[in-house]
């Protein structure tokens, strides 16, 4: 038995904007008391910081510090000493990035969320101010920057 | 005689096969069945992680009114028919799903979610009403998650209504 069909269609646009986020756990304290030793050799805090990032573009977190000297204080505090005295490396790898002003490729990524291989990772921090500046109370703010490659 | 005998009967055998021709159609296609869709916010736009993540639902997006004057049940179903993007990669069908959020008049209907496919999904078997009967579905897409690059998604949905 033949039969009858009717039919009609309708459209649907999905408009999907670029979306990129992340978010940072502090794993340590940011406050490093050095010893003698330290000053020279230099003093790590593996897996100091934990990023996730979820991302629909190919990705690139990008490191920087805030200013390009650490902000001082006390009598003998040094106000120029630099923001390269941290080196920060993604955990596992072994060539520190010494920070400055300057935005610097952290890591890059793949689309997809955090469960996709290579969007979570951890990041090693190492001070090393050597015996130029003065003993007193230093601080610098560190920025991350997530950018499409 | 003879001959106007013969072409009397030659005229009328014309008027029913112009008849027959002209009726056959109207039977069932035009006549008794008919299935209007209505567009009226089918669009998605996903600027943010909550929104990639979690399957976005426009209330009353589309209408289907469906008439049916035969004596028999007909069916409704859907199915993407087509899927392009602006990008290298569309959209899977199964993106995109219907509920019926509601029916007028009140008939016993099919309210189920139903996720969409390249081959047709049956939406609704009904009894034939006599009378118009209009649905207004939900549409859902997604969740649709970081896999895909931004850009314009286009899916084209196409309703078959049919009666046995």
């Amino acid at each position: 038995m033949a039969q009858y069909s009717f039919n009609g269609t309708i459209n649907s646009a999905i408009s999907i904007q670029s979306v990129m986020e992340f978010t940072i756990t502090n794993n340590a304290s940011p406050a490093i008391t050095f010893t003698s030793a330290q000053y020279g050799s230099g003093y790590t805090i593996s897996n100091f910081n934990s990023f996730n990032i979820k991302s629909n573009q190919l990705w690139k977190l990008g490191v920087s510090s805030a200013t390009p000297n650490f902000s001082a204080s006390g009598t003998y505090a040094s106000a120029n000493m630099p923001a390269s005295v941290i080196g920060v490396v993604k955990s596992g790898q072994s060539s520190y990035i010494q920070l400055s002003s300057t935005d610097q490729v952290l890591a890059t990524g793949n689309r997809g969320n955090t469960s996709v291989s290579g969007n979570s990772f951890n990041m090693d921090l190492k001070a090393t101010p050597g015996y130029n500046y003065g003993p007193g109370i230093y601080n610098l703010s560190i920025v991350y920057t997530l950018t499409v490659q | 005689m003879c001959n106007t005998g013969i072409n009397k009967i030659r005229l009328l055998v014309i008027h029913v096969v112009i008849m027959l021709v002209l009726t056959t159609p109207a039977l069932g296609q035009n006549k008794n069945n008919q299935i209007e869709l209505t567009a009226i916010n089918t669009g998605f736009n996903l600027s943010n992680a909550s929104a990639l993540e979690t399957q976005q639902v426009k209330t009353n997006a589309f209408q289907i009114t469906a008439t049916s004057k035969s004596s028999n049940n007909f069916r409704i179903f859907a199915k993407v028919s087509s899927s392009t993007s602006s990008t290298a990669t569309p959209l899977p069908a199964s993106m995109l799903a219907v509920r019926l959020n509601s029916v007028s008049p009140t008939v016993t209907a099919n309210f189920n979610t139903v996720i969409l496919s390249t081959s047709d999904q049956t939406l609704q078997t009904l009894n034939t009403t006599n009378t118009p009967i209009t649905f207004n579905y939900d549409l859902l897409a997604g969740p649709i998650g970081y896999s895909y690059a931004p850009g314009t998604y286009n899916l084209t949905m196409l309703f078959t209504m049919t009666q046995p």
